[in-house]
C-alpha cells in the first residue's frame, strides 16, 4: 500500500493532536486523584471482603484510589515498623489496639479527635470502641475502631453430655470438669502457650477477677488475686492435650474440631467454621468467671491508624471513616472474617437473627476490657508472655514469678 | 559496600540506644553489651547456640560421610538415589519446618500415631513442647536437612582421588582401610574441613527452623543467639541491644571465617 504525501501529513497531524490530548487527560486524572496506600492483614486469606470494600469505595470516590497491600499477620508488625522508620510506609494501616502505645510514643500515629468531631457521625460508634484508640494519660484518639473481638468459650455439648457434665459457669467448675474428663482420657481445654495465646490467657485472668492496672494506672497483674487466678490457668495444663503449652491457633483449632479437646477459648472469628463442624453440638458460653454475676473478658480491637507521615490525611480519613458507615460495617462484620461491629446500629443487626454465638459475644463485649495501651504492652504480647508462661507451665517458675516478669515488662517506659 | 556498610552499621547500633520505631536515641557506649551479659537467660542462650551448631554439624559430618561412601559404591539406580538424597537439602526451610511440624504433632501427627500403633509409646509425646527435648529435636531436623550437602561435597572429593594412587597403595600391600587412611583421607580432608567450617557458619546463623517450630521455646529452651537478636530487635523494638547480641556471635564467627580463609588459601597454593 502506498501512502501519498497528503495522507501521510494528515496522519501525522492527527497524531499530533490526539497524543498530547491523551497525555493531558492522563496527567489531569493523575493530578486530581489521591492514592491511599492501605496495609492490612486478612483474618481469612481467601475472603474477598476487603478487596470488595476498596473497590466499592473507589467507585463512589472517583478522586481517591485506595490500594490494598495484604501482609500476613505474622510478618505485619515487623514490616510495618521497619517501613515506617525507613520512610516508605503506607498512608493508613490496619492496627491492633495493643500495638498503639509504642507508636503513639514515637509520634508515628496521627491524632484523629478533631477529624472525628468534624465528621459528625462518631455518635453511632460505641464509646468504648473509641477508648481502644486512646493511650493512658491522653484523651486524643489515634485509632479509628473497626472490628472487635470479645473472647468467649466453646464447649462440645456431646462430650459434656457423654460424661454427665453440666455447663461450667465458674473457673473452679472448669477445673472440676477437666478433672472428670481427664479420668476418661478426654482432654479438656488447650491452654495455648504459643503464638497468640496471650488473649485467651488475658480473658481467663480478667474473668477470674485479676486486673492489669488499677484506677490510678498502677500495674496490678502481679497482685495476690492475679497469682491465684494464674495458678488455676497453669493447673489446666494437666488436662490439656499434649503440646498445648506451646500450641498456636492452628493446633488448638484442630484439636477442638477433631474432638480431642472438649472446650476452646476463642472469638466469633471462628464461629462459622465451628458451627459447620459441630452444628447444634456447639455450645457458646461466656468465659467462666470467679463470680458469674460479674463477668469479664478481654476484647481485642482492630482498627485503622493514619500514619503521621502521610501527606494525604483528609483522603485517608475519608477511607477509614467510610468503613464505619452502615453498609461497609455490616458487610465486614458478617463476612467469613467478620468480628463484632463497633457501631450501635450494626451491632443491633448482628445480634438478631444470626447465630446465638454472636449474642454471647456481644453480651461479653459489654463487660470486656482491653490490654492496657502502655509502651510495654507490645513487648509483653509479642515477646515476653509466651516464654514466661511456657516456663511456668513447665514448672520452671511459679505463678507469682511469671506475673512479676509480665508486670515488670508492662511497666517499661 | 554491601557487606561492610551493614556490618559497620550493626557495630554502631550496638553502642547506641536505637529504637525500632524511634530511631537513634543516643550513644550509650558498652551499655547494651552490659545488658546482654547481665541477662540471666544469656548463658543458656549461648549454650543452646553451641549445641545447635556443633552437634548438628557433627551429626551431618558423620552421617554425610557415611552417605558419601555409600553413594560412591556401584549399585543399581545410583543416579536416582543420589538425586533423591538431595531432596531435604533442596527443600525450602519454611517447608521443611511445616512438614516436621505436622509429622511431630502430638495429637494428629504421623510419627506419634505410628509409635502408638506399634506400642513404642503409651501416650503422645510432644517433642517440641518439652524443654528437655525441643532443642535436640531441632538439631535432629537440621541434621536431616544438612546431611545431603555433606554427602555431595564429600562424594565429589572422593571421586577426585586419583585411581592410580589407590592402585599404587594396594600394590604396596595396603589394606582397604590403609588405602582410605593414607590416600583417600588426606586427599579429601581439605574439602571436608572447608565444608565443616562453612556449615558451622551457616548453622550458627540459621533461624528459620527454630523460629517456625518452637519460636525459641518452651521458655528459652531452644533460643539461640541470632533468634534472641531478632526477637530483641524486632519484637521488643530494641535495635541497639539486638545488634549487641549478634555482635557477640559475630566475634566468635570471625575466628572461624579467618580459619576458612586460611584453609582455602592453603588449598589454592597446593
Amino acid at each position: 500500500m502506498k501512502l501519498n504525501k497528503k495522507a501521510f501529513t494528515a496522519v501525522i497531524a492527527a497524531f499530533a493532536m490526539i497524543v498530547p490530548a491523551m497525555f493531558t487527560s492522563t496527567s489531569a486524572n493523575a493530578a486530581t486523584k489521591t492514592t491511599i496506600e492501605y496495609w492490612l492483614w486478612q483474618d481469612n486469606a481467601t475472603d474477598t471482603t476487603w478487596a470488595d470494600l476498596a473497590k466499592q469505595f473507589n467507585s463512589i470516590n472517583p478522586r481517591i484510589q485506595v490500594n490494598l497491600q495484604v501482609i500476613p499477620l505474622a510478618q505485619y508488625p515487623d514490616k510495618l515498623a521497619t517501613s515506617l522508620v525507613s520512610g516508605s510506609g503506607p498512608d493508613v494501616a490496619r492496627f491492633k489496639d495493643s500495638w498503639l502505645g509504642a507508636y503513639v510514643k514515637s509520634k508515628l500515629a496521627a491524632p484523629l479527635s478533631q477529624k472525628i468531631t468534624s465528621w459528625g457521625r462518631g455518635g453511632n460508634v460505641n464509646p468504648s470502641a473509641f477508648d481502644s484508640g486512646r493511650v493512658p494519660g491522653s484523651n486524643e484518639v489515634y485509632m479509628m475502631p473497626h472490628q472487635n473481638t470479645a473472647i468467649y468459650m466453646y464447649y462440645n455439648k456431646a462430650i459434656f453430655k457423654k460424661y454427665g457434665l453440666s455447663v461450667p459457669k465458674t473457673q473452679d467448675e472448669v477445673l472440676a470438669s477437666a478433672k472428670t474428663l481427664a479420668a476418661s482420657d478426654q482432654y479438656a481445654l488447650d491452654i495455648r502457650g504459643g503464638a497468640g495465646g496471650q488473649d485467651q490467657w488475658a480473658a481467663w485472668m480478667l474473668a477470674g477477677g485479676a486486673r492489669f492496672t488499677d484506677e490510678s494506672g498502677n500495674i496490678t497483674i502481679d497482685s495476690a488475686k492475679a497469682v491465684t487466678v494464674n495458678q488455676k490457668y497453669l493447673d489446666l495444663n494437666k488436662y490439656a492435650p499434649p503440646g498445648s503449652s506451646t500450641a498456636s491457633f492452628a493446633q488448638v483449632k484442630a484439636n477442638f474440631l477433631a474432638g480431642t479437646s472438649a472446650m476452646m477459648i476463642h472469638h466469633v472469628g471462628s464461629l462459622v467454621e465451628m458451627r459447620a463442624k459441630w452444628g447444634a453440638d456447639l455450645g457458646v458460653i461466656p468465659i467462666p468467671a470467679e463470680d458469674p454475676k460479674s463477668p469479664a473478658t478481654i476484647q481485642a480491637m482492630s482498627g485503622n491508624v493514619i500514619l503521621a507521615a502521610s501527606k494525604k490525611q483528609d483522603a485517608a480519613f475519608k477511607w477509614v471513616s467510610w468503613l464505619l458507615t452502615a453498609g461497609p460495617m455490616l458487610k465486614m462484620s458478617m463476612s467469613p472474617q467478620g468480628q463484632l461491629a463497633v457501631t450501635k446500629t450494626e451491632s443491633a443487626k448482628q445480634g438478631t437473627g444470626t447465630d446465638a454465638g454472636y449474642k454471647v459475644a456481644l453480651t461479653a463485649a459489654k463487660s470486656a476490657q482491653s490490654w492496657p495501651r502502655l509502651v510495654g504492652t507490645t513487648t509483653v504480647t509479642s515477646a515476653t508472655w509466651a516464654p514466661t508462661l511456657q516456663d511456668a507451665f513447665a514448672g520452671k517458675s511459679t505463678s507469682a514469678e511469671a506475673l512479676k516478669k509480665i508486670a515488670g515488662t508492662l511497666a517499661q517506659k | 559496600m554491601f557487606i561492610l556498610y551493614p556490618f559497620l552499621r550493626a557495630i554502631w547500633y550496638s553502642v547506641n540506644e536505637v529504637s525500632l520505631l524511634g530511631g537513634m536515641l543516643g550513644f550509650t557506649g558498652i551499655e547494651n553489651y552490659k545488658r546482654v551479659f547481665s541477662n540471666p537467660d544469656f548463658p543458656s542462650i549461648v549454650s543452646n547456640s553451641f549445641q545447635w551448631t556443633f552437634i548438628a554439624v557433627g551429626l551431618q559430618l558423620v552421617v554425610g560421610t557415611l552417605g558419601a561412601l555409600l553413594l560412591n559404591q556401584t549399585f543399581k539406580l545410583r543416579g536416582t538415589v543420589r538425586g533423591l538424597a538431595m531432596i531435604p537439602w533442596a527443600t525450602p526451610s519454611v517447608l521443611v519446618a511445616l512438614i516436621w511440624m505436622w509429622l511431630l504433632d502430638p495429637n494428629h501427627g504421623l510419627i506419634n500415631a505410628f509409635a502408638l500403633d506399634i506400642g513404642l509409646i503409651d501416650e503422645p509425646v510432644a517433642l517440641l513442647s518439652n524443654p528437655d527435648t525441643a532443642l535436640r529435636t531441632l538439631i535432629f531436623i537440621d541434621a536431616w536437612q544438612g546431611v545431603p550437602f555433606f554427602a555431595v561435597m564429600i562424594l565429589a572429593a572422593l571421586q577426585s582421588v586419583p585411581e592410580d594412587l589407590k592402585d599404587a597403595a594396594k600394590t604396596d600391600g595396603c589394606s582397604r582401610f590403609m588405602v582410605y587412611r593414607h590416600v583417600v583421607l588426606p586427599h579429601i580432608l581439605p574439602t571436608v574441613l572447608i565444608t565443616v567450617v562453612l556449615r558451622i557458619i551457616w548453622t550458627a546463623n540459621y533461624v528459620d527452623l527454630i523460629y517456625i517450630l518452637t519460636g525459641g521455646g518452651p521458655g528459652y529452651a531452644s533460643t539461640t543467639i541470632p533468634l534472641s537478636s531478632y526477637v530483641t530487635a524486632y519484637k521488643i523494638g530494641d535495635m541497639g541491644q539486638g545488634a549487641a547480641v549478634i555482635m557477640v556471635q559475630a566475634a566468635v564467627l570471625t575466628f572461624l571465617i579467618a580459619f576458612y580463609v586460611r584453609l582455602t588459601n592453603q588449598k589454592e597454593e597446593k
